[in-house]
């Protein structure tokens, strides 16, 4: 009798033990960004705990932004199936225009026609892909270079742009001014976060989203303008660049044309780091937010950690790589559940 | 008028002609637009050297178009040659000339392998996958060359800038990689399966067609062809740097895209291909001539890349209608 009793307890426990295993199993593989960023502080901490001094953590701020206001549109641009490897180069362009024609005409106008700018190669990039149904991925390839030969060729590749922001603007933009205690560029980060939460969560453009990135034909036939879905997820990343451009003029008072090289790839890797699937249609915001944070930690504490440049470059090639396996993964996880249930 | 289109048969009439050979009208278009600019332009010893310039593009375009129609893609192609390039270089100067012809080769097969195993046997999306591995081969090169170029050996130089019947060998070698790319694709059973696989990858699996081994064979050859054009680039330069080949990856593609090779696979040929290769060759070839600045230069290739995609999707509307 004990032991029948015995083992059918330790049955129960057991049960229970793989049970909490699964449990924790699925956490670890829903929020595993999360967990590993939260264990890569920790790691750096111990190693270097000069990292974690508030101004350091102003400083990662400050760094991040002007990859957040690339990658959160860029995040609604590939859950509707599309993509934009042009930003990088849209965001110097639209800076170089930016300086230009605030040095002729004042900030506020060069900031507007800066961004017009961007608004409008997002546009472009839409009709083009949106319209005439071209492959994102090369069209967008054509904009990477054509955008920063352009903004080479508007500057003979010269620095630009000094005096061009007004000084008191300008100490905002080094940190020398804060807004109620945070920089400026906190702010920023959070509203861009916040509207395009908004709109991919809250709202029903979001759904056309998810509709038009998971199943095109379907979300065609019940009624879902498709090609006006691209356009406005392309304007909207366009947008981005144009923000981040104005970030980068913002952040130093000057700006060079290869400013923005790189951009896209960074921002790309975040949004797939994610969990948001080059296959369009499937995952949340939240999770670039997440890993917004970890790629800047990671870089910054790279930096700080004194690791050679052409590390820190392969280490970047290595995340997104492990970021499309753990979507690959992921996608399989689903998929044989979704079977066996 | 729409109608009466639709209603004649397809692949006759002046449009449909037009359409055909729409990359070859622009190729003649602008051979006679250099000439008119500059009169040296249109001379033996000029295309010569233009000949020369295109080969790089050429020896990579044709296994990548075969790559292509197999529905994958490397944008690693340009940081390939130039891994392959450093690594080959020091090899040669510290082991000797023989083992520095295997590095190179020896790089760039690794570089393929790589790439192939991920995309094909990961199945993981290929644009992303190279794009990153684009940045890793860069960072490798960079850490082994410490930023500094290298200095083939004279030996090197004097074997591959040896001249037969008034051109390099590596001219020949372009015409045998092309020779080799049509017979594969239009005459042997390889060609029929890379068209299946890249037209409907389930029927081609369901059909008996190796679909992952066969992309991992092409990406592997793609990465050997990274390996050829890095000694060919090393030779035209007499230096080696990881920059070697930074502006190859657009123009490749470009040339493939021209050629009527389709994005999402499974169509194109090699003829067209071969004339997308000496248009955008030329224009490089032009635009240097008409001393055009490298930033202007970078416009009009992204441009025309542009433009090549939109002739790419014409064609396909139109098979598709058919």
């Amino acid at each position: 009798m004990k032991v029948k009793n015995s083992k059918s307890a330790g049955q129960v426990n057991s049960a229970f033990l793989t049970k909490t295993r699964t449990k924790l199993l699925d956490f670890i593989t829903t929020n595993g960004l999360l967990v590993a960023l939260i264990l890569f502080v920790i790691f750096v901490a111990v190693v270097k705990p000069s990292i974690l001094k508030w101004s350091s953590l102003e400083g990662i701020i400050r760094q991040s932004t002007d990859i957040a206001v690339v990658a959160f549109p860029l995040a609604l641009l590939v859950i509707a199936g599309s993509v934009d490897l042009s930003l990088g180069s849209v965001a110097s362009f639209s800076a170089i225009v930016m300086a230009k024609t605030a040095l002729v005409y004042g900030f506020p106008i060069g900031v507007f026609t800066g961004l017009s700018v961007a608004v409008g190669i997002g546009l472009l990039n839409g009709i083009l892909v949106g319209y005439l149904k071209l492959h994102p991925v090369v069209t967008t390839l054509g904009g990477l270079t054509l955008w920063r030969g352009a903004a080479l060729l508007l500057t003979n590749a010269k620095t630009i742009g000094m005096g061009a922001v007004p000084g008191w603007i300008l100490d905002y933009g080094i940190g020398l001014n804060t807004l109620l205690f945070l920089p400026v560029h906190f702010y920023i980060l959070t509203v861009s976060y916040l509207v395009c939460w908004t709109l991919t969560h809250k709202h029903r453009f979001g759904e056309r989203l998810y509709a038009v990135g998971g199943q095109e034909k379907a979300a065609f036939l019940v009624g879902i303008n498709t090609k006006m879905v691209k356009l406005l997820a392309h304007t909207i990343a366009g947008f981005g660049a144009g923000l981040a451009g104005f970030m980068m003029f913002f952040r130093s008072g000057a700006v060079h044309g290869t400013d923005g090289d790189g951009l896209e790839f960074r921002a790309l890797t975040i949004v797939l780091l994610g969990g948001i699937s080059f296959q369009g249609g499937k995952g949340k915001m939240k999770g670039v937010l997440v890993a917004l944070f970890f790629i800047t930690f990671l870089r910054y504490s790279l930096v700080l950690l004194r690791t050679p440049l052409y590390l820190q470059h392969m280490a970047s090639g290595v995340l997104i790589i492990l970021a499309l396996f753990m979507d690959s993964l992921l996608t399989q996880r689903a998929e044989k559940r979704g079977s066996g249930s | 008028m729409n109608q009466e289109k639709s209603g004649r048969i397809p692949g006759t009439g002046i449009w449909e002609l037009f359409l055909d050979n729409l990359v070859l009208l622009g190729l003649i278009f602008i051979i006679i637009f250099f000439s008119l600019k500059n009169p040296f332009f249109f001379s033996y010893s000029n295309a010569r050297s233009i000949l020369r310039q295109l080969v790089p593009i050429g020896i990579y375009s044709f296994p990548v178009a075969l790559l292509l129609i197999s529905n994958s893609i490397d944008l690693s192609l340009g940081a390939v040659v130039g891994l392959s390039a450093v690594v080959g270089i020091e090899a040669m100067n510290a082991f000797g000339f023989a083992f520095g012809i295997f590095a190179f080769l020896g790089v760039g097969l690794a570089a393929g392998l790589l790439n192939g195993m991920l995309v094909s046997y990961f199945r993981l999306n290929p644009v992303i996958i190279t794009l990153g591995t684009q940045i890793i081969f860069r960072g490798l090169s960079l850490s082994v060359s410490g930023g500094r170029s290298g200095v083939p050996p004279e030996l090197f130089l004097k074997i591959f800038r040896l001249e037969l019947l008034g051109f390099r060998l590596e001219v020949f070698f372009m015409l045998g990689v092309m020779i080799l790319s049509y017979w594969v694709l239009h005459r042997n059973r390889l060609g029929r399966y890379l068209y299946a696989a890249g037209e409907n990858e389930r029927a081609a699996f369901l059909m008996g067609v190796k679909v992952q081994n066969l992309r991992f064979l092409m990406h592997t050859l793609v990465g050997l062809a990274g390996g050829i054009v890095g000694i060919i680039s090393v030779a035209k330069v007499g230096l080696s740097s990881g920059s070697l080949g930074q502006n190859l990856t657009l123009p490749v593609i470009i040339a493939i895209l021209l050629g009527g090779i389709d994005f999402g696979g499974g169509a194109g040929k090699i003829t067209s291909v071969i004339v997308g290769v000496f248009f955008i060759g030329i224009l490089e070839a032009g635009l240097l001539i008409l001393g055009v600045t490298e930033f202007l230069q970078q416009v009009i290739v992204g441009a025309v890349l542009i433009l090549a995609v939109c002739t790419s999707a014409l064609r396909r509307g139109r098979l598709l209608k058919r």
